[in-house]
């Protein structure tokens, strides 16, 4: 399984806060894998709307798009930090950490 | 208190907003969730009135001479770390500190932000009308971040390592509920250019804001968005502490090996064409930026007397239409800067920014 995060948004534009984090279970401890898996299929992810209708208000929002591709299918989703279900706000949570993890321990060049 | 559902606006109820208030604050459960029921209904009612309203050539015209100060309702809730909003009642109008640093920012804040509007420009609240000032705090875990959700001004803790509580900075809750302004004034659409001016003017009244309160000319002034929010371990640039913008001299504010380089640009030359931050939204704000510190500059004295005031009627003109571009807020910035005898002064700052409208490129 790929997942692919992108962060946007946001009161300001911080370049090292915004770049994609680009996961695969294959390289990830087993333990690790399995739980992404859980929370992939917990927030019924395939299933979901791919954008939500965005409002015409607001502003200094943060918005993520995530994409999956597991074997022969793919999706990806739009949320904002706003998200009332509690299984994609878990799935959020897990992928924000592994991108601050990133940025402590950035891959060399 | 109401307990008829068919009404859904405090006018109806015997219990007028302050008290009921008080018993979101103090009462039982069962009450509180009545009360904030109620006050919550009369928010929606007044929020709903915020929104595109309708093209007119004609000017909105304000009688100052019949307007009386408009009360303050603040109400600040709690997230309690989650992201369901508004939350719970912490502190309304009138009561006193509660002792959490976060509830109390945000109330002081807004309270300065509203007195600031008022007193300076006439304004009454987000809308001009009394809106009652509803901010969330403790929003999410470790949210390192603030936004105004179309009803709320909401406030993050940040993480404690890169980013303090995002109530520290009062430009940052001006900001937010500057905001509300534009949204309620012209909806200056979200996105690229017109999207950066609406961010810019949420920092430029976030820094009058900052100003007025701490009494400072415009060349006394820092001219830092969010200077408070960043913790030590992130650098700045030539020894200063490290802020979120800088209108004085965009592209400054930081420079840190996790953060990046600040990528604002100053200069039209240096526009910034993208897709990220719905087409550079808080990039490109810093030519605006810099364009109105320039013309505050070069009028002198205290900024919002007269930039702050063109620039607030700039937001008000209704020849500002929801997607215009830099060029044409600069113009009508000129155009009203004539009542202020100050047309040179910011056709001046425009030109340094790199925009010279058509009228005057000859």
């Amino acid at each position: 399984m790929k997942v692919y995060f992108k962060p946007e948004g946001g009161f300001g534009f911080f370049p090292g806060l915004n770049k994609p984090l680009e996961l695969n279970s294959e390289h990830l401890p087993a333990e690790e894998a399995s739980h992404l898996k859980k929370l992939i299929n917990e927030a019924s992810f395939f299933n979901l709307p791919s954008h939500q209708a965005s409002s015409s208000r607001g502003a200094d929002l943060k918005k993520y798009t995530i994409r999956v591709e597991d074997k022969d299918r793919q999706h990806w989703i739009e949320l904002a930090d706003t998200e009332n279900d509690s299984c994609l706000q878990n799935l959020l949570a897990y992928l924000n950490q592994k991108q601050k993890e990133t940025r402590s321990n950035p891959e060399p060049s | 208190m109401c307990a008829s559902n068919q009404h859904r606006h405090s006018i109806y109820c015997i219990l007028p907003p302050y008290i009921l208030r008080a018993i979101a604050l103090n009462g039982d459960p069962g009450q509180r969730y009545k009360a904030l029921h109620i006050l919550s209904s009369d928010f929606t009612f007044r929020s709903l009135r915020l929104g595109p309203r309708l093209s007119s050539n004609i000017s909105k015209k304000r009688p100052t001479a019949f307007m009386v100060e408009g009360d303050k309702q603040r109400t600040i809730f709690t997230a309690n770390n989650s992201q369901t909003l508004p939350g719970n009642v912490v502190r309304a109008e009138g009561s006193p500190e509660s002792g959490d640093p976060a509830v109390d920012e945000a109330y002081e804040g807004l309270g300065a932000t509203y007195d600031f509007f008022w007193k300076v420009f006439n304004r009454n609240s987000i809308d001009d009308e009394g809106l009652p000032l509803s901010g969330t705090v403790h929003f999410g875990k470790d949210y390192s971040n603030a936004f105004w959700d179309g009803q709320y001004m909401v406030f993050g803790d940040g993480d404690g390592e890169l980013f303090n509580r995002f109530t520290l900075s009062l430009d940052v809750i001006a900001h937010e509920l500057a905001h509300g302004v534009t949204e309620d004034e012209t909806q200056l659409l979200y996105s690229n250019q017109s999207g950066a001016l609406n961010e810019s003017l949420s920092d430029v009244f976030g820094s009058l804001v900052k100003q007025y309160k701490l009494n400072q000319t415009a060349a006394e002034a820092d001219w830092l968005i969010g200077a408070e929010l960043f913790t030590n371990k992130v650098q700045g640039t030539n020894g200063n502490a490290a802020a979120i913008r800088s209108m004085k001299d965009p592209g400054s504010a930081y420079d840190d090996p996790v953060l990046g380089k600040d990528p604002q640009p100053k200069h039209m030359n240096d526009f910034v064409n993208t897709f990220e931050d719905n087409g550079g939204v808080h990039i490109n704000s810093g030519i605006p930026n810099h364009a109105f510190y320039l013309a505050a500059q070069n009028i002198g004295g205290y900024a919002w007397e007269k930039a702050g005031r063109i620039w607030y009627e700039t937001l008000l003109d209704t020849r500002l239409k929801p997607n215009a571009k830099f060029l044409r807020f600069a113009e009508l910035t000129i155009e009203n800067a004539k009542r202020f005898n100050a047309e040179i002064e910011v056709t001046d700052a425009w030109t340094r920014a790199g925009l010279v409208p058509p009228a005057l490129n000859t």
